[in-house]
This record gives C-alpha cells, structure tokens and sequence, in this order.
C-alpha cells in the first residue's frame, strides 16, 4: 500500500536498510525516497564483511544488513533519488525536501547528527524512532544503557522537535535484550526500531491518524554514548572469560 | 591488546567513542592494566600529609569551576548543597558533549564559552567527585562520564600537559577517580546478567 504523504530520507545505515526492507516486505512503500549520499564510511554504516552482516530472520521476513537502500529500492520498483549532498541541514536538503507533497517524513539519518531548527521548520513532520523506551533513556546509546540498568530494550516513534527525544510519544515497544549485544548497535537496534515503525505507519494507514502512546515524554536527564568498557561489561557480565584480574 | 583511550591530547582531538571494535575479555583486561600503571605511576606524587585544609564555602567559590570542584571533591556528596548537585549534573552535560569543562559556571548550559578548562588538575577533582558519587548512589550514566573523565585525566598525565600546577592532593584526587571507576566496573561484571533471550 503506498503512503501517499509519507515519504523517507535515509543514509544508508544498518537502521535505513533495515527500514526499507520491513517496509516493503509489508508493502508499505513511502511515496517518495531521497538518500542520502556519503563517499566515506559515516557513523551507522556497517563495514562489508563485518560480524553483523549476515541475515537475520524476522516477524516480517528476513533482515539482510548487506543489502543497501538503493539496492532494495531498485528491486522493489521504487523511485528514489539522491539527495544534492548528505547533509540533512543543508539548504539544497530543504530545497529538495520542499518539493515533495508528502506531509511526513520518515527520516534515518547518519549516527551523530540533529536535526537544526530550520530544518524542523521546512513544513514537514519528521518522523523518527528514537532506539530507547521514552521518557526513561533519551540521548544516546540508550538500548545499552537499559540492557545493562534494567534488563530490557526498547523503541519510541516520535515527531522530531528541536527538543532531543522531546517529541510526544507516539507509540512504544520494550524488547528483551539479545543473546549477543555485540550486535545491539547494528541489527538487533534496527530491528527494534523497524518493528516500532512498521506499528506506527500501519496503524496510520489503518486508523488514518498517528497513535499516541498515552505517555507524558518527561524531561529526563539524558544518556551519552556509551563508553568502550561499558561496553563490554555489558557483553561479558556473567561471561566466565569476563575481564576481571 | 592495549587500551587506547588515553592515548594522545584529548583536549585537542577528544575521543568519540564511536562505534568501538569489540575486544573481549583482553579489552577489559588492558583497560585494567591502563588504570593500575597510571595509579602505580602517580603513587609518590600523592599527598601524604592527614590535615585536613579548611576551604572555603562552595557558594563562596561560584562561579570559578576550579575552586568549585577543589571543594566539592573534598565534600561527602550526601551533604551537597542542591546548588551543588545542579552544578555537577550540569557539568556531566558539559563534559559528555565536549569532553571538556569551562573556566566558569554558567547554568543552565554552563558553556565552554571559548575558555575551557586546559589544566589537568580540575578534571581529576571532577573525577574524585564522580567517584564518590558512585560509592554512594551509583549510576551507569554518572559512571559512564568518570571513565571517559579518567581517559582525559590520564592522558594529560601521561602527555605531561596541564600537570604543571597538579598539587599531591590533585594527584590523590585522580587516584581516587581510578580507584572508583575499578571498583564500581568491578561491581557491574559480578552483576548477574538479566535474562535475555
């Protein structure tokens, strides 16, 4: 079913691949998608070859992080073009943005980067899901955080506001961590995140409005990325060849 | 395997911390052995005089971040006052974000504003601080910022930049950062894990 006012602008990161393929697995397709192009590696993109890259089997089908979002596009008929740079604050972004209808925009972008506010001015609605459960884990990383404080995972759709992670919460899900939390940051994170926005765009498409989740998104202290040794606490914890002396 | 975090001058090219390889169980070993030969290193630089000096008060300290944390890291952290407590919640913010402290406090950002803090000595009383804080509330996030804090204070060390003005309660201090993170890290790998799937 195609989303008439709802289209995408992605990087090509495990999260967009992840995205695109749910997406059209569920014959959801965006009216419209622009990518983001980068000639070097850009936080979130997955190295060839690297743990991480193989398939992963899914509710909506088979997650392959090797396939990138032009690849998926093209196999599925779909009309995507480049974005004039990869810069989502850019004003050629906005002046290409500005000439699709779509009302909504589901945006993946590049690890590290916000959306200013004159992007969130632009007349459109960017829709985003944030890899944490709102309000609890804002910021960064926070999947990691919430594996290693709580024991669980989570996502959040939102519509992006200046204020980070701000936005009213739209719909939420919580996750059980992985076996391996090695892949946290490149495909069990995508997953989650995919499964919170394919809940969100079917329940728009189905009810013709967007969900609310019915939680006050709270101001929270937020979470920063998380350090290398924490990391690994949180993959070696209960491991017998955990780093102890 | 070494630990690299606290190679090079972190104020100039801060780490990101981005995306880190997976090392095992010999990454966690080889950011213990960082730890243990910076604390064996600055073991005779340490105060070894008991008096305690009388300060002044934190609030006569405001707004200057190096008089602020001197007094703070030698406060129980249970006796902050709630100006206190905002300051070093403000500068956790500060410091995950540009892994550096300013000269002067200004809420609610408390921005660099063009003058961070280039001296070594401030961010081992900031690590003291966070490491008392976790012996008495710990916290992933607050734990999360000292390692990073611990990184940039041994690096300066081990670069011999800003240590110029380090007094022996300075290095006791970064002593006590180190000793914190390691028993707090420790604290968290005996942790049974959640059930996971």
């Amino acid at each position: 079913m195609p989303l008439s006012d709802v289209m995408m602008i992605a990087g090509d990161t495990s999260r967009s691949r992840c995205y695109l393929q749910a997406l059209c697995a569920r014959r959801l397709f965006p009216s419209a998608l622009l990518i983001l192009p980068s000639r070097q590696s850009r936080p979130g993109q997955i190295a060839a070859g690297s743990p991480g890259t193989k398939p992963v089997a899914c509710d909506w089908g088979v997650f392959d992080p090797s396939v990138s979002v032009e690849e998926t596009a093209a196999a599925q008929g779909l009309s995507f073009a480049a974005a004039p740079n990869g810069d989502i604050n850019s004003p050629e972004l906005r002046e290409a943005l500005s000439g699709h209808a779509a009302a909504v925009c589901v945006y993946s972008g590049f690890g590290g980067v916000l959306l200013r506010p004159e992007i969130l001015a632009c007349g459109k609605r960017f829709l985003h899901v944030h890899g944490g459960w709102l309000p609890d884990y804002k910021g960064s990383t926070t999947n990691h955080f919430s594996a290693l404080e709580q024991g669980f995972c989570g996502a959040s759709s939102l519509f992006l506001t200046a204020d980070i992670d701000g936005g009213g919460i739209l719909l939420r899900k919580k996750f059980a961590v992985p076996g391996d939390v090695r892949l946290l940051d490149h495909v069990y994170d995508a997953l989650f995140r995919t499964e919170v926005l394919l809940d969100t765009l079917e329940y728009y498409a189905r009810e013709g409005k967007w969900p609310a989740a019915g939680a006050e998104n709270a101001k929270t202290d937020h979470y920063y990325i998380m350090h290398p040794v924490l990391r690994h606490v949180l993959a070696l914890r209960g491991d017998s060849k955990k780093g102890d002396a | 395997m070494r630990y690299v975090y606290t190679d090079g001058d972190p104020l100039e090219h801060p780490q990101t911390y981005m995306y880190p390889p997976y090392g095992g169980a010999d990454f966690l070993a080889a950011w213990r052995q960082d730890r243990l030969e910076c604390l064996r290193d600055i073991e005779p630089l340490r105060a070894v005089s008991t008096d305690i000096p009388v300060q002044p008060t934190f609030d006569a300290a405001w707004p200057d971040t190096e008089a602020c944390l001197r007094i703070l890291s030698a406060t129980a952290p249970t006796t902050f006052p709630e100006r206190a407590e905002e300051t070093i919640r403000g500068l956790i913010r500060r410091f995950e974000i540009s892994k550096k402290l300013p000269q002067t406090l200004v809420p609610p950002g408390y921005s660099l504003n063009r003058a961070p803090i280039l001296a070594a000595a401030p961010y081992a009383r900031f690590a003291a601080i966070l490491s008392r804080r976790q012996a008495v509330r710990p916290s992933a996030r607050e734990l999360n910022c000292l390692l990073k804090v611990n990184d940039t204070v041994i690096s300066l060390f081990r670069s011999r930049r800003g240590v110029e003005s380090m007094t022996p309660e300075d290095y006791d201090a970064m002593a006590l950062g180190l000793l914190g993170e390691l028993a707090e890290v420790d604290r968290l790998l005996r942790e049974r894990p959640h059930a996971v799937v």
